[in-house]
């Protein structure tokens, strides 16, 4: 037995410097970014700078949008956009959703349009909303409805018939309340397709709406990029790119990664983890 | 004092290519102080003559209820699993249950879950309880109801020997305690034997073949000879009824 253990712990202390720094997922996170920099640093001076600038112009031009207020402005237009789009989808998709999954009938009759809403480009939706309602807020604000829409409708629809019969079964047997088999089996039995609606729902509406804004509005972050490129600001483009990919990132970490431990905390694989058992398991 | 009464009972599932009988006329009572042991290989219709009893099904003819007094019985049920609510904790998984809740009803959940040994696990998930002791919540919540009757579902064929046997003396331990009525379906001759005053046996088709009545005193230790020859006996009759595949 003490061997075993004490093998263990060796194994783990001899682990080479190359493995610290790379193998554990931990400084993989850091490493990643980090290796992405230099490789960008080496490749960049091999290419002229207006297909793709240094880091440090890059860096300068992102500093500079952060300074004047360009960021702020583009991407608070842009998010109240998406919120509205947004929240009209999960309010209409959650009531088709349900319906759907609760009647065979509506299924058939909504099914291929959520096929087609979840395959169809944004690009030609950009268009369209371009021509029917010109540049301003509603076009764009659809284009996050239409293309969040479907998933939370798809969503949501699995998610009634994921709700366990033999769950179901058991609250019929004890002659449970309907309201109390409502709050406590079918919402939480839900809540993991809620989750799944918003986050895909969500990252599709505002892929969405970045694309609207580059045909038709005047204002928001995929018009002030386009913007960019016609003056030919090509690191500010760059730099740009980069503020979409660290709004992403945080997102996922700070709303997504917090809000699902806390609501998946009964989860197996979370739930060992949580309090303390009073004795080991057996 | 609760009364079991089935007469005629007839349940067929409609299927795509044929149709299921899965109980045919079937007929028998049970009431007061009684454990009865419904026994018969996979496929004969004992759970459903459960869900039918606890409304969870409907009969396609006859009838089954059970009934306290001339009124519909409050019934207790543990299933083959534990059916916890996985986001509940295991107390709150009783109370969901509960008729209404009260102080009354919250002091007797914790008295159940203490009767199963399984107090200072209250707060704890079902996911970080070991299959036995989930099962065990399950009994608890059913006892918990204080129902008139109880049916349970073959409650520990998915448990290992040792633990099964541990819950099948805290079981009989809790029926000689509540004087419930007691409907427990199982596939187990020698565990009908253990824990039952009467052995009811379903052949395939849902027919009800023979209704035994066993007369041995509790408790009753598998190893001891009477058991074990009851226990033969009954096999014998399975036996004679043609039930056991070759």
């Amino acid at each position: 037995m003490d061997t075993t253990v004490g093998s263990g712990r060796v194994a783990r202390g001899k682990r080479s410097w190359f493995q610290r720094t790379f193998v554990t997922p931990q400084a993989a996170r850091i490493t990643a970014p980090v290796l992405f920099l230099v490789a960008w640093q080496l490749i960049a001076p091999l290419i002229p700078s207006a297909i793709l600038p240094m880091p440090a112009e890059v860096a300068e031009a992102m500093w500079e949008q952060l300074r004047d207020g360009r960021l702020v402005e583009a991407f608070s237009v842009s998010l109240l956009r998406l919120a509205i789009g947004f929240a009209v989808a999960l309010v209409v998709g959650s009531i088709l959703g349900l319906a759907m999954g609760l009647s065979r009938r509506i299924e058939a009759m909504l099914h291929d349009f959520v096929v087609v809403g979840l395959t169809f480009p944004y690009l030609i939706w950009g268009l369209l909303v371009a021509m029917w309602f010109g540049y301003g807020w509603i076009g764009p604000v659809l284009v996050v409805f239409i293309a969040g829409v479907p998933y939370v409708i798809l969503n949501m629809s699995e998610g009634v018939h994921d709700v366990s019969k033999e769950l179901r079964d058991m609250a019929a047997a004890y002659e449970v309340p309907r309201d109390r088999v409502l709050r406590h089996l079918v919402v939480p039995s839900l809540s993991p397709f809620f989750f799944a609606s918003l986050r895909y729902g969500l990252a599709n509406g505002w892929k969405g709406l970045i694309l609207a804004e580059v045909f038709a509005s005047t204002s928001g972050a995929g018009w002030h990029i386009t913007s960019m490129r016609d003056y030919g600001d090509f690191a500010g483009v760059v730099g740009f790119a980069i503020y979409f990919a660290l709004f992403s990132i945080v997102v996922e970490r700070l709303v997504f990664g917090r809000l699902s431990r806390r609501v998946f905390r009964w989860r197996p694989e979370l739930a060992r983890g949580m309090g303390d058992p009073p004795e080991l398991l057996v | 004092m609760a009364t079991v009464n089935v007469t005629d009972l007839r349940k067929v599932f409609l299927g795509e290519d044929r149709d299921v009988v899965a109980l045919d006329s079937v007929s028998f009572d049970a009431s007061g102080h009684t454990f009865v042991s419904i026994v018969g290989p996979s496929g004969c219709g004992k759970s459903t003559l459960l869900n039918i009893l606890a409304g969870v099904e409907t009969p396609s003819s006859g009838r089954a209820d059970i009934t306290e007094n001339g009124s519909r019985a409050r019934v207790g049920y543990v299933f083959q699993a534990p059916r916890l609510l996985p986001w509940r904790s295991v107390i709150d998984n009783m109370l969901f249950v509960q008729s209404e809740r009260t102080d009354e009803t919250a002091a007797r959940a914790a008295r159940y879950l203490e009767m199963v040994g399984l107090a200072e696990y209250h707060k704890a998930w079902p996911a970080q309880l070991s299959g036995g002791m989930q099962q065990r919540v399950g009994i608890a919540r059913a006892f918990s109801i204080e129902p008139d009757a109880l049916l349970m579902d073959e409650p520990f064929s998915h448990l290992d020997a040792i633990t099964a046997r541990g819950l099948r003396r805290e079981l009989h331990s809790m029926w000689m305690e509540t004087k419930k009525t007691v409907l427990f379906v199982t596939h187990d001759v020698g565990e009908a034997v253990e824990l039952s005053d009467r052995i009811v046996i379903l052949a395939k088709g849902g027919k009800l073949r023979k209704d035994l009545t066993l007369d041995l005193p509790f408790p009753r230790d598998p190893a001891d000879d009477k058991v074990a020859l009851t226990k033969a006996e009954v096999l014998r009759e399975f036996e004679e009824l043609d039930l056991i595949a070759t």
